[in-house]
């Protein structure tokens, strides 16, 4: 194998990984959404702290090897496409920066509800789940959608 | 946009789809393991059930539009790369299939618990601590691994 073809293998094996933790934490966190039961709350968000975490290190990975990528592929950071999935990578993380966010504090509140005793409550879904958050979450699958068509098309390559 | 660009698309969406869906289903798995309660393994264990349904919808899409890869590339289905890919696709398959049972009592057993005592029982943990299906569901994510590393090798191509 050639060093691109390893480089490319980790790219597309930090695809796997950044994909799986972000579905992961939709799952958990739409399922989350859909009981008022405290405790199973605090389960499914534990499981989105899971995916939050290996959505962290598959972008990492598909980051550094995607650099390296255009190097070794006699591409220029400066090509259209490169740029541009760049800036979506970019918006991305931030998008998801902020969907983690709401659902760490809905974590750590329903946590408190339940350490005073509270068995059910509707407000962690509401600080997770609301339409904003939920609409936030299609357009991360949106510019995960465009950055994978950018990755095959190239176009101007 | 190719014909051949548009087929390794939607190929790869259900590669990340497969590969995403499996993220979901072995990390709730993990994260049901350490739950205490059966109503919180059962909330856990049904992300695992849906994690195998988008796998499902993603083997799908990635082996309809890789063997029509395979006719547009100019590859033939008898080269070895394709052959050993197919088989290890299949082998993970059943090999998944086999390991993903012990998981699937477990999440009946859970949801039974958590309307009666809401207690593990020495059956439950049996079930989520089964070595067989650990081991299983190790080698078919090595398999699938392995077929990444095919695809992106191509040996004797």
């Amino acid at each position: 194998m050639s060093t691109f073809q390893w480089a490319l293998f980790a790219h597309v094996s930090g695809v796997f990984l950044l994909v799986g933790g972000m579905l992961v934490s939709d799952v958990a966190a739409l399922r989350a959404r859909r009981t008022e039961a405290l405790r199973e709350v605090v389960a499914l968000l534990s499981v989105v702290r899971s995916g939050d975490l290996l959505a962290n290190v598959g972008a990492t990975i598909v980051l550094v090897f995607g650099l390296w990528l255009v190097h070794l592929g006699g591409y220029g950071y400066g090509d259209a496409w490169v740029v541009a999935a760049l800036a979506l990578f970019l918006g991305q993380g931030a998008v998801t920066a902020f969907i983690a966010g709401r659902r760490k504090r809905a974590h750590a509140l329903a946590r408190e509800l339940l350490a005073h005793r509270q068995e059910t409550s509707s407000e962690p879904a509401s600080l997770h789940g609301d339409e904003a958050i939920l609409s936030l979450v299609v357009l991360q699958n949106v510019i995960t959608v465009t950055i994978l068509v950018l990755m095959v098309w190239r176009p101007g390559a | 946009m190719s014909t051949f660009q548009i087929a390794l698309l939607l190929h790869l969406f259900g590669a990340v789809l497969f590969a995403a869906g499996l993220v979901v289903a072995g990390v709730s798995f993990l994260t049901a393991r350490g739950r205490s309660s059966a109503r919180e393994i059962a909330a856990v264990l049904a992300l695992a059930r849906t994690g195998v349904l988008i796998a499902g919808a993603g083997s799908v899409i990635l082996l309809g539009f890789a063997l029509w890869l395979v006719h547009l590339g100019g590859f033939s289905y008898s080269e070895t790369w394709i052959s050993a890919a197919l088989a290890l696709f299949i082998a993970a398959g059943v090999t998944g299939g086999i390991a993903g049972q012990a998981p699937k009592k477990a999440r009946r057993l859970a949801g039974r618990l958590a309307l009666e005592t809401d207690q593990r029982t020495p059956e439950l943990d049996r079930l989520l601590g089964n070595p067989a299906s650990l081991a299983l569901n190790a080698a078919a994510a090595l398999m699938v691994g392995a077929i990444l590393l095919l695809m992106v090798w191509r040996p004797g191509s």
